[in-house]
Formats: structure tokens, sequence, C-alpha cells
């Protein structure tokens, strides 16, 4: 089924180059609802849409997300809960304090984190929401289009390294985190948390570096979490608390909000209520095709280059591959190199010839599980974990 | 830039078993402070956007209501109970009715 929000996104693009450079500043999402400016004064970053200015939720531009495999980190988005964000660190002063039914409660310094064994890691950092504005009906929420996404180069230590300085106690069940940002009075604190297995697998890790920098305060100065694979409301910014629990979190985070239908693939009926949740966790397999070939310059019979970016989701990409005829018919894509199975990956293809006429062509990513975006998008009433197969509408004349 | 991210990269992994990459925050770095721009998010003028200045913006700016979605008076109902239930927004289940409403003129069409 052809996607009116790619359709839309064309006629937005043409309309404003037509409309002229009074209107180079604003970004038409391709919902109804969907035109954001471009704001280029918010600190350590460049220009981002701008969702919401307080608690802010700035949205990475899709051709930006589309020049490089790495997310530049003055353009990364920026999601926070609540009003009250730190707005500024002393790395003198901070601590992480590790407790809970843990041997030896800790409060960390930077400096002690610094003496943990190093690790590195490449891993897609997304909203559980991201795409929500394409919903179809649609659903409350943060109205983002596709740029609540990024990737980066994460440098940090082991979680379980951590968590093992603390000494796990026996009977822990899991692990919650939680950061600098505050609440509201009587409002609950973000927390979330991750089974105790999970925090310990070695591959959770407390980054204090993206993409080869420190962390800017708006993603999450001086450390964050970063959970491959899983989606980022479990990434705690700027995290100070880290708690081992005896017993399943019943925080409103985790037993009330993030949660997503006990269904394949999070999909209900539209309208659908009172069906069995379950927290939302790891991420599914997603395509993106950036930057778009700029539709007015095709030419028919004339091969012409597409290329967009690529994940896996909790595995790595397996393929990439491309239809012309709504999914009847697919060709494989050319993969770049592997950065390793939580990353972005390149993927490019040249298409033959086209004879003047309209067109669309598709794009699906599939993941080493076998798992494959579908033709059809999701729908549930949290607006979460969309993944249709894109589409583009292109023309040759 | 851009094309230098690859080599400093590899530069960083390189480096990555020194114990002292100047990426990581140590304690003796400087502070680090921002300012957030001033807000200009607002409501429309008129009685229905200062009600909702008055009882939403405490917690959150403007254009978290009015990006909404067209929603029905149910479903602004229930925003406006979790609201005051989930994230204790002093807000008086008297005044809810009046709440809705406004909610409802100020979204767009």
């Amino acid at each position: 089924m052809p996607d009116r929000r790619d359709a839309l996104r064309l006629i937005g693009l043409g309309a404003a180059g037509i409309a002229g450079r009074a209107a180079a500043q604003d970004i038409d999402l391709g919902f109804a609802g969907g035109r954001r400016a471009l704001a280029d004064n918010w600190p350590q970053k460049g220009a981002m849409i701008v969702l919401r200015e307080r608690a802010p939720l700035l949205e990475t531009p899709m051709d930006v997300l589309g020049e490089d495999v790495f997310t530049p980190n003055d353009r990364f988005f920026v999601r926070w809960h609540y009003d009250d964000i730190p707005l500024s660190v002393d790395p003198a002063a901070f601590r992480l304090r590790v407790g809970g039914a843990v041997r030896r409660p800790l409060a960390l310094s930077l400096d002690a984190l610094r003496r943990l064994p190093r690790v590195e890691l490449a891993a897609v950092n997304q909203c559980s929401g991201n795409s929500r504005g394409f919903f179809t009906p649609r659903v409350p929420g943060a109205q983002w289009g596709d740029g609540a996404i990024g990737n980066a180069m994460w440098t940090g230590v082991r979680l379980r390294d951590v968590l093992d300085m603390a000494g796990v106690a026996p009977g822990a069940v899991a692990v919650r985190l939680a950061g600098l940002d505050r609440p509201p009075p009587g409002a609950p604190w973000f927390e979330k948390s991750l089974a105790i297995d999970h925090a310990r697998d070695g591959e959770v890790m407390i980054a204090f570096a993206m993409n080869g920098a420190a962390l800017s305060l708006l993603n999450g100065f001086p450390i964050r979490l970063v959970v491959p694979g899983w989606y980022s409301t479990y990434w705690i910014k700027s995290l100070d608390r880290i708690e081992v629990l005896t017993a399943p979190d019943t925080g409103y985070w985790m037993a009330k909000a993030y949660r997503i239908p006990a269904t394949p693939g999070a999909n209900v009926v539209p309208g659908a209520k009172d069906f069995p949740t379950v927290p939302i966790g790891a991420m599914v397999p997603r395509a993106f095709i950036t930057p778009l070939p700029d539709g007015a310059k095709l030419v028919a019979d004339q091969p012409f280059a597409v290329r967009g970016l690529a994940m896996g989701g909790a595995h790595g990409v397996a393929r990439v591959d491309l239809s012309m005829d709504a999914g009847r018919t697919w060709h494989a894509a050319r993969l770049g190199p592997d950065q390793g199975r939580y990353g972005f990956r390149r993927w490019s293809a040249t298409i033959a010839g086209l004879r003047a006429g309209g067109y669309r062509l598709w794009a699906r990513c599939t993941n080493t599980a076998g798992e494959t975006q579908a033709m059809d998008a999701i729908w549930n009433p949290g607006g979460y974990m969309r993944n249709p197969a894109p589409s583009i509408a292109i023309r040759t004349a | 830039m851009r094309r230098l991210l690859p080599a400093a990269l590899m530069a960083l992994a390189a480096c990555s078993a020194e114990p002292d990459a100047p990426a990581a925050p140590a304690n003796d770095a400087a502070p680090v402070a921002i300012a957030l721009p001033a807000e200009t998010a607002a409501f429309p003028a008129g009685p229905a956007g200062e009600l909702l200045t008055q009882h939403c913006t405490a917690c959150h700016s403007a254009d978290l209501v009015t990006r909404q979605p067209p929603l029905t008076a149910e479903k602004w109902q229930a925003t406006v109970t979790k609201m005051r239930e989930a994230y204790h927004a002093p807000l008086d289940p008297a005044q809810d009715r009046q709440l809705v409403a406004a909610l409802l003129a100020v979204q767009p069409r």
C-alpha cells in the first residue's frame, strides 16, 4: 500500500523550493500538523527540528541522518521527560551511586569509573515512539517524524563491572537506573529497570563518550546508559543512581508507561483496548531511504543511485532489499561495512533506467534473526515500534 | 569534519586500551553548564489559551498540546486524568470540563 507520507514529503519539499528562501528553515515531516521549525539556538547543538521546547524534544533532520553511518553529536536527537533537567554538572562533585541489594554500596567518582576496563560499541539509539506522527489512526504523544534516532560509537565501561564492584547480593532480579532529571512535586522519578541477567550481559554500557567526544549535556553528560539493541527509554541520561532490586520494579515508568501489546510486532487492531501488555524492549529492523534522490532531476532511461541506512534492532543487518512493484519482487541492495551488529549499516543500489513516468520504490531490512519489515504498518495506542517498509515516489522525465 | 570522523574513530579505537582517553570526563574536568533558549511556544490568545497557560505550562511548554493530532473530548479527558493521577498535576476535577473544552478549542483543525 503506498505510503502517503513520502508523497507529502516530496510535495512539501517542492513547495518549499517554490516558496523561496523564506521557508527554508521549515521542515514538513509529512503528516498533518507536521510542519516544524529548524532551530540552531540549542546549546551544544546544530540545527534541530524542535518538537517541544520544555522538556526538550529535538529531532534530527532525515537528510542529516543519511549523510553518515554515525550521526553527528551536535545533530543527535534529544528527548527528556520532565522539565527539571540537568543544566550544569561539576565533574569533581559528580558521583554514581550503586545501592540496593549489593554487598558494598558505592559512590563512584568519574575517575573511579575511568579506572575500569574500557569498551567501545556502535549502537543505534532510537526513541520508542520514533515515527509516531505517521500512525494511522493518529495517537497522542510526541509527534515525531522518523528522526528520533541516531547511531554513535559509544565509549565507556561495562555495567557488569560496576555491579561486580558493588557485589550483587543473592536474590537480585532487576537493576533500576535513574539520572539527574527531577520530577515535578509528587510525580514518579523517571526510573527504568533491566532484568539482572540483561544488566550483567557485558554489553550494557555506562558511556562517557559518543563518537570520540564527551556527551553533550542534552544527551546525558557526564555518563549515560547504553542498552544495545533496545529502545532509548532504557538509555538513562546523566545516570547517577543504580539500585539492585530483589523484586520486579513496580514503578510507574515500568508498570504503566512504555508498555506495548503482548502480540507479535506489538500490533493490535486500531482502537483496541484491554489487551495484555509488556514493557517495551528490543528494537525491530528498519531501513531508511536517505538522502532522498532529487526527484526533479531523474532522467528517463538513465540509471540512478539510491542509498540509505539500515538497522537490525537487537540483531545485525542481514540484508536490505528494494522493490519497484509494491513488494512482489525484491532485489538485494549492496551493504556497506559492518560496524557492529547494533549500529547503522549503509546500503546503496543503482536502479536501471526507467521510462518516463511515475514510480514508487520500497526498501526493507531483514536482520540476522530473520525478522523483516512488513509492507503494512502496525498500530498500537502508545505509538511505539513503527517499522513498515519505507517507500518514496520517483518521477522520471 | 564529517570526512575526518572515520579517522578519528580509528584513532580512538587504537588508544582505547589507555586509561585516559581525552573523551572521558575526569574529576578535574571543568564544570559544564548550558542555558536553554528562551521559551517561545505559547497558547493562542483568548480565554482558552489563558486557562491552559495557567494549568499546563508549569510542567511543560504549550507546544506539547498544540502539536497533538486532533483528539476527541474523551482522549483529552484521559490526558487530563493522566496528568493529575500519574504526574500529580494539581488539577481540580471540578474544572475538567472547562479544561477539555479549552484543549478542543486550541487544537489544530
